[in-house]
């Protein structure tokens, strides 16, 4: 990873969030500004995804469970070329624009599933890795592989604490949906106050038994997130969580680390001095042209990666008539509004 | 696809759905199936398709466990994803342990298909824990959700072909544990057609129109008993999705129900509220608007008043 590029992209992101926060005077800081790191690790590099063709059969699909921190999906995706232009996100909220409060599917290129009511992310997630195993299982074949992808979750306290996340989880850990990668945004930290008011279990040992492999990381070092993903991918058998200890609010220092964090208030008062300790000029909204640069020049690979794919998938189709016949009423229904 | 069935057969709707369900499945291989541990009792097995096992994902049978909540979750990934049409069963009673996934397919507008079988009082002996009164009711509220509650067998295959055939929304197909006779006062063909309108005549009038009766489901059967009892000027109406109903243009509802005939009386085995916006100020409904009991469902159903004779009574008053 480029890390010094994506420390910078982080503090931009950060920026974004504020701003668009800040515009509409409602929203949620917490999420996107404590997890900056990992979205730049996620969009500007692990994410197998092809921002031109958003609904690609073999990209990776992230979902954010944690809803709430939707301009953190609306930032990375600006950032990575997805079709969400930065009018859009000055328009964050607004009657019309494709960044709604929460994410809803078909509203947004690059928005898997429609989030906000905790924890129902999680068990979508689940979903895609069945409707994907099962996938792989009926469509590829010895001579060629077309789908190999990942599911990448990222969810929060509240997520975690959810009955339907255990019940998601338990069934994904029986079933070893080893294509499930969730990451947990553990910043200790719930709406009403820190999470030790609520919740004293032992997380780690709960997915464990659950039959999850379970890695502990530091979720603002880039080191950490690339080794915890590279590994998560790789791995076999199980589903994986990577438990992030994050910051949540981090560059708000009046508010970060702490439930005030959550919502919109940091953004709204303290924002001038936050974007400051960004680096970031007085301009909102403030993208940089070597960040703009590297997203382009990773925006191609991925392209030439799609590319290598499709030739792959042509080389299948023209193998098994009858399976690209089959797989064409997946692919084209019932979602073509994004 | 579908064969028809035989004009004297009495079956449970959740049983026709099973018989339903099978050629469907072997025409639509993208169909999949789960069930929250009932697999046996809402009958929406696939044969021969084999089960989704850890580390063998060929199967299209999904054993969710007794995690409701999660298959609603789950289905509606399956359903994102896109490449596999989801579908899901559990008892009707427990719509609500995975009610607020059933609301983001909604939203989303998702093509989920949720089989909910023992969907009245006539679920019997298990009792009120087990008797959906207010829940079949609760789920037409819900925006972008068809429900479907079918009669017959002649209905449920309608009410399957209706499901597949819904791509903006997800669909409840609402299905009896008991056996309920088949609805020969119209053609199987008028009634698989009737159930896509989501109201029609099942029973017209041979006089001058006097009196309509409104059903869904197990209490067709009750309303067209009362009609041959009430005589030559009743009309029954079958009314298996509200939603289609309203959906349909004003001409063809007032084909159904016409509005010079002010006496009308509507009949289910649940909460009587959305009843009113058919048969009017001037109309009957008879309901359930308490909790149910634990006795045989024939018991229950005559103790709670839902019967031929609530009809014709209410008809005569």
């Amino acid at each position: 990873m480029h890390k010094d590029i994506l420390q910078k992209a982080a503090s931009e992101a950060r920026g974004l969030a504020i701003d668009a926060v800040h515009a509409c005077k409602s929203g949620h800081v917490g999420l996107p500004l404590g997890t900056a790191e990992i979205g730049a690790a996620l969009y500007g590099s692990e994410l197998n995804v092809n921002p031109d063709k958003p609904r690609w059969l073999n990209r990776d699909r992230f979902v954010l469970s944690g809803g709430h921190g939707s301009m953190f999906l609306y930032g990375w995706l600006h950032l990575a070329g997805f079709d969400l232009s930065l009018d859009e996100l000055k328009n964050f909220r607004k009657l019309g624009s494709y960044t709604p409060g929460h994410p809803e599917f078909g509203e947004t290129a690059g928005v898997e599933s429609t989030t906000g009511p905790l924890g129902q992310g999680v068990g979508n997630a689940v979903g895609f890795a069945v409707s994907q195993k099962m996938a792989a299982a009926a469509f590829n074949t010895e001579e060629h592989t077309i789908l190999d992808n990942h599911i990448v979750v990222l969810a929060g306290d509240g997520c975690i604490q959810e009955g339907v996340a255990h019940e998601a989880s338990s069934i994904a850990g029986h079933l070893k949906l080893d294509n499930l990668i969730v990451i947990y945004d553990s910043n200790d930290v719930t709406l009403d106050a820190m999470a030790e008011k609520s919740q004293s279990e032992d997380t780690s040992k709960r997915y464990e038994a659950l039959g999850w492999d379970v890695v502990t990381i530091d979720g603002h070092d880039f080191d950490a997130i690339g080794q915890a993903f590279s590994a998560a991918k790789a791995a076999k058998g199980k589903p994986q969580l990577i438990i992030a200890k994050t910051e949540i609010a981090r560059s708000i220092e009046e508010v970060a680390g702490t439930s005030a964090g959550h919502g919109e208030s940091g953004a709204i008062k303290h924002s001038e001095k936050a974007r400051e300790s960004l680096g970031l000029p007085e301009d909102r909204f403030h993208v940089s042209d070597d960040v703009r640069a590297y997203f382009d020049d990773l925006k191609r690979k991925r392209i030439e990666n799609y590319n290598t794919w499709e030739s792959t998938y042509d080389a299948w189709a023209e193998a098994n008539p009858g399976l690209a016949e089959r797989l064409v009423w997946g692919a084209s229904a019932p979602l073509d509004a994004v | 696809m579908i064969p028809e069935a035989e004009a004297d057969a009495k079956l449970a709707t959740r049983a026709a759905g099973a018989n339903v369900l099978q050629p469907i499945a072997a025409a639509r291989p993208e169909l999949i199936s789960g069930s929250a541990d009932l697999h046996g009792s809402t009958k929406n097995y696939i044969k021969d398709a084999g089960d989704f096992l850890p580390g063998n994902y060929s199967g299209r049978n999904l054993l969710f466990g007794i995690r409701e909540h999660a298959m609603g979750a789950l289905l509606n990934g399956v359903a994102y994803d896109g490449i596999w049409r989801a579908s899901g069963a559990t008892f009707m009673v427990f719509a609500d342990y995975l009610r607020p996934s059933i609301r983001l397919a909604s939203l989303a507008g998702l093509p989920v298909i949720y089989i909910f079988t023992h969907d009245s009082v006539g679920v019997g002996e298990d009792g009120p824990t087990h008797q959906p009164v207010e829940t079949v009711s609760g789920l037409r509220v819900m925006p972008n959700l068809d429900v479907i509650r079918p009669c017959d067998t002649e209905e449920t295959a309608g009410a399957f072909v209706a499901a597949m055939e819904r791509q903006s929304g997800p669909t409840v197909l609402s299905l009896t544990r008991q056996g309920v006779p088949n609805i020969n006062s119209a053609s199987a063909d008028e009634r698989r057609q009737g159930v896509l309108k989501g109201g029609y005549v099942i029973k017209r009038e041979t006089a001058e129109l006097k009196t309509i009766i409104i059903a869904t489901g197990s209490e067709v059967q009750h309303a067209v008993a009362a009609a041959d009892e009430l005589g030559a000027g009743t009309r029954v109406v079958s009314m298996p999705s509200m939603k289609r109903f309203d959906e349909q243009d004003d001409a063809y509802r007032e084909s159904v129900l016409p509005s010079l005939c002010s006496k009308r009386i509507a009949i289910e085995a649940g909460v009587s509220d959305l009843w009113y916006k058919y048969v009017g100020s001037q109309g009957k409904v008879i309901g359930i608007d308490r909790f149910g009991i634990s006795a045989p469902g024939n018991t229950v159903m005559e103790e709670l008043g839902i019967t031929p004779a609530s009809v014709v009574s209410a008809a005569g008053a």
